[in-house]
């Protein structure tokens, strides 16, 4: 039942190379390439995910605070009062 | 990548919440006045009874942030598209809400007692046979002693057949193999389980216990419900009654819909919807991950069910009505109409 190694695919003319784990470092240009790395992912998603997240504190804080106002009595209710 | 984490770890939330479960179980009594006080019994005698009750209450927070987080990881990357692993992950996630459910009344406070009282009186919205069915679920004419015994049942019942399903979620996922970021086939780029995904899901494994364990012993109570600390009390309604965080965004599509039967079909449908999903995929493509029209509308559902989250735990009071009703109506627009318009106007 369900897939068996041996029995998943057929690919051909792929070649794959590699390099023993003692001829190479370990974590190359980690910080280098890594930082500029980590900038280009955050730009390239920034402008998806930042607006719901701007849009749900914006509905969020114009809700408490109308509901707040809501709480509070309003001066010209009682302007006529004697 | 990481998101593919929660399947093992929602295994692992299910087997704490039994081992904790069971032990609880050793020195609960299921009966309405011996419930509460059996409660306080295990947190304060019971060998280390504080910590398995611990982190069996915050077991369950963390079983649904895994469970939310595995079900959009699913959206996000189209592994919807395994249709009988998907929609019996579905079938699971109903079963955990329903054992979440009558878990939290197990411990018999106010919230317990209310919130029970609450969500069993929406079944009487079911036509003709509504009232009937209501009382045969309580065991009486009221959430009582009846109820109490049978929902204890069902909770410790309900774990296992939540073990069996996930036995079955599994047998399909294991048809076609797991998913991938980047939504292409995989069959000619195996590795084994062992040592890769052992010591990837043992991460995830230590990782999330350190945040049950951080949550238990320094906030045990950031998630939960004062009420609940007084015992539960048919004379005396708590002023705001509201369920665990994880239902509150169901909460505040249940209360935007103004007629109780309108209210209770919302919130079921706002599960069931995840059921067609796949028949409205109408991307080329599996995944969002070169998809940015449907990228943005997937973080605006995240933002959506923060908002109706938030709006599950406020009254039901100027201007939260409006913006829940708002939040829901967007809620199923982006799942019917939105996304499916998105893949269209993408391809």
């Amino acid at each position: 039942m369900g897939r068996h190694f041996g029995d998943l695919a057929k690919i051909r003319h792929v070649i794959t190379y590699s390099i023993s784990p003692f001829e190479q470092r370990a974590f190359p240009n980690y910080f280098s390439k890594g930082i500029p790395n980590v900038w280009r992912r955050f730009k390239s998603s920034v402008f998806k995910v930042a607006p719901p997240m701007i849009l749900m504190y914006l509905t969020y804080t114009w809700g408490n605070h109308v509901h707040e106002q809501g709480k509070r009595k309003n001066p010209a209710d009682y302007e006529k009062d004697q | 990548s990481g998101v593919w984490n929660f399947g093992s770890l929602l295994g692992l939330c299910l087997i704490t919440q039994i081992l904790t479960g069971v032990f609880l179980g050793m020195d609960y009594t299921s009966d309405i006045s011996t419930g509460f006080s059996s409660v306080t019994h295990i947190w304060r005698d019971v060998n280390y009874g504080w910590l398995i009750r611990n982190l069996h209450g915050n077991g369950a927070s963390f079983f649904f942030i895994c469970i939310y987080m595995d079900i959009g990881r699913g959206l996000y990357y189209g592994s919807y598209l395994y249709k009988e692993t998907w929609n019996i992950g579905v079938v699971l996630l109903l079963l955990v809400m329903m054992t979440a459910f009558v878990g939290y009344v197990v411990p018999w406070g106010q919230m317990s007692f209310w919130g029970g009282t609450v969500i069993t009186n929406l079944l009487s919205g079911v036509p003709y046979m509504g009232d009937t069915l209501v009382q045969w679920i309580w065991g009486g004419f009221s959430v009582d002693n009846g109820t109490l015994t049978r929902f204890f049942t069902f909770h410790f019942l309900l774990a296992f057949v939540i073990g069996g399903g996930t036995v079955v979620h599994l047998l399909f996922l294991h048809e076609t193999g797991s998913n991938n970021p980047g939504g292409v086939n995989s069959d000619g780029d195996k590795i084994s389980f062992h040592p890769y995904f052992s010591y990837k899901d043992l991460l995830g494994f230590v990782i999330m216990l350190l945040g049950l364990t951080s949550l238990g012993v320094f906030s045990p109570n950031l998630v939960g419900d004062p009420e609940n600390f007084t015992p539960g009390n048919p004379l005396v309604t708590p002023p705001h009654i509201q369920p665990e965080w994880y239902f509150l965004f169901g909460y505040g599509i249940l209360r935007s819909i103004p007629n109780k039967v309108g209210g209770v079909l919302g919130l079921l449908f706002s599960i069931l919807v995840l059921m067609v999903v796949a028949i409205l995929h109408t991307s080329k493509q599996r995944g969002l991950t070169f998809r940015p029209v449907t990228q943005f509308l997937f973080w605006t559902l995240v933002g959506d069910m923060i908002i109706l989250t938030w709006i599950g735990g406020m009254p039901v009071e100027h201007p939260y009505i409006i913006i829940g009703q708002i939040g829901s109506v967007l809620y199923f627009g982006l799942f019917l109409v939105l996304v499916p318009l998105g893949g269209w106007v993408e391809n």
